[in-house]
């Protein structure tokens, strides 16, 4: 079947399979490999991206529901080969230790930050609870999306 | 490889008319967070999907007089936040906060929950103490009513057609001198499956004092979610105070023991059941988190 999407603000139409899981088509076929697969089940969260301003988990959704909406992916967070500023906190304050975490860490606190531009640190624990980092590396990914709002959020 | 054939009605009468050409091997999507992985687990190739996600009309959540209406392809995440539910069907409103994480809530449906007919569905133990309704669409449009508890069978399965679509949930809202609780037992706080998980309501009397009427219902003991009057009757004629809680839960561990006599889990349910009633008695009678007989387990 066709899919027509806007992927990252570029609007791609392409051949899918009916039965296709989102993660399967943006890894494998858009060869967009930011967004990890880890648990499969919708436990870790390392596949998170944001369709039509919410977090999802790209393992559980069927591609084909993604006709016409709008998906922002890990890669659609820099512009111009920059770092948003989200991005910036997370390098400048050690929020990332082996990495696999950090691209779902990053689309749950996107989708945040977008409809709560100064959420406090109880709010990005309850936003973050479905992405596991196991590295541990919680307290300094908390610290990270705090200090990116008090920047102004992930504006680019 | 045979790949399913991919129907995504926009309107009930193209649902209805997808309905048509659903066979046993056909499956309904709603926000596939069950199903998807229950496809991929099983390796069962479905001839037919379903996709329920454009039926925008199904997504609502209405009080019309008494009555509180909500559309199957509502998210959780919708139900969690909305203000009037918080009143009017606080049970369900906590359980809706209780499911999975917020990128599960953001897609998983009320509807895909019940259909989904996981015994430890939370939305279930929430909707059956509501006593509510079920409108099922059939093939040839017509939308009949049922009782949400003629609609579960074994785990996993209900009795419904394979031409046939939960498209919403009815129950009457709660009245002022009711007040409804959820509660869940899982691993950790949050992102778990529930372990054990309940729902209750109560009607005081004009002095809020006694107890005149009591509804609870259970998941993820035995196959199915139910209500039991048994435990609601403990209930009955008593003030809502800790004593009466103590002898709810001492009642609860008895329903374990009734109800799944010969289940592994039986010694560790029964006890851990007893810190489900104290939450569903701390959340029923409003108390601030953590105070009085805030510990279910000795």
């Amino acid at each position: 079947m066709q899919l027509s999407t806007v992927l990252n603000g570029r609007q791609v139409s392409l051949d899918i399979a009916p039965d296709a899981r989102l993660i399967d088509v943006l890894r494998n076929e858009l060869e967009l490999t930011g967004t990890k697969e880890g648990c499969a089940e919708g436990e870790c969260g390392a596949c998170t991206v944001v369709i039509d301003g919410v977090a999802v988990n790209a393992c559980l959704v069927l591609a084909a529901q993604v006709q016409g909406k709008s998906v922002l992916t890990v890669e659609g967070l820099a512009s111009a080969g920059h770092a948003n500023a989200l991005q910036r906190k997370f390098v400048e304050l050690g929020a990332i230790q082996c990495g696999f975490c950090t691209p779902g860490m990053l689309m749950s606190a996107t989708a945040l930050l977008a409809r709560n531009s100064k959420p406090s640190h109880d709010e990005i624990r309850r936003a973050l609870a479905g992405n596991l980092c196991r590295c541990t590396g919680y307290a300094a990914i908390i610290e990270a999306v705090a200090a990116a709002a008090d920047e102004g959020g992930s504006a680019q | 490889m045979n790949r399913p054939a991919l129907l995504a009605p926009r309107d009930l009468a193209a649902l209805a008319a997808a309905l048509h050409r659903a066979t046993p091997d056909s499956r309904l999507i709603a926000g596939g967070t069950d199903l998807m992985l229950r496809l991929r687990a099983s390796g069962i190739r479905p001839d037919l999907l379903i996709d329920l996600s454009g039926l925008r009309e199904l997504a609502f959540i209405r009080k019309e007089g008494g009555l509180v209406r909500i559309g199957a392809m509502t998210t959780f995440a919708q139900i969690q936040r909305d203000a009037m539910l918080a009143i009017h069907a606080s049970c369900l409103s906590r359980a809706a906060a209780h499911v999975g994480s917020v990128q599960i809530r953001n897609v998983a449906t009320i509807g895909g929950n019940v259909a989904n007919a996981s015994p430890c569905a939370d939305a279930m133990p929430a909707l059956l103490v509501l006593d509510a309704s079920v409108g099922v669409l059939n093939r040839a449009g017509n939308i009949e009513r049922r009782p949400l508890r003629d609609l579960l069978a074994e785990a996993g399965t209900t009795t419904l057609g394979t031409d046939e679509a939960i498209v919403d949930f009815s129950f009457a809202a709660l009245s002022a001198n009711q007040r409804s609780a959820f509660g869940k037992f899982g691993a950790r706080s949050s992102v778990a499956v529930a372990e054990l998980n309940g729902a209750m309501i109560v009607k005081l009397d004009e002095t809020q004092r006694t107890i005149t009427q009591a509804r609870i219902a259970f998941g993820s003991i035995g196959p199915a979610a139910f209500v039991d009057d048994r435990v609601a009757a403990v209930l009955l004629d008593k003030p809502l105070n800790n004593d009466t809680i103590e002898s709810f839960a001492q009642a609860c561990s008895g329903m374990v023991s009734r109800s799944i006599p010969h289940r592994s889990s039986l010694p560790y349910k029964r006890h851990a059941v007893r810190g489900l009633a104290h939450d569903l008695g701390i959340a029923i009678q409003g108390a601030p988190m953590g105070s009085g007989a805030a510990e279910g387990f000795e």
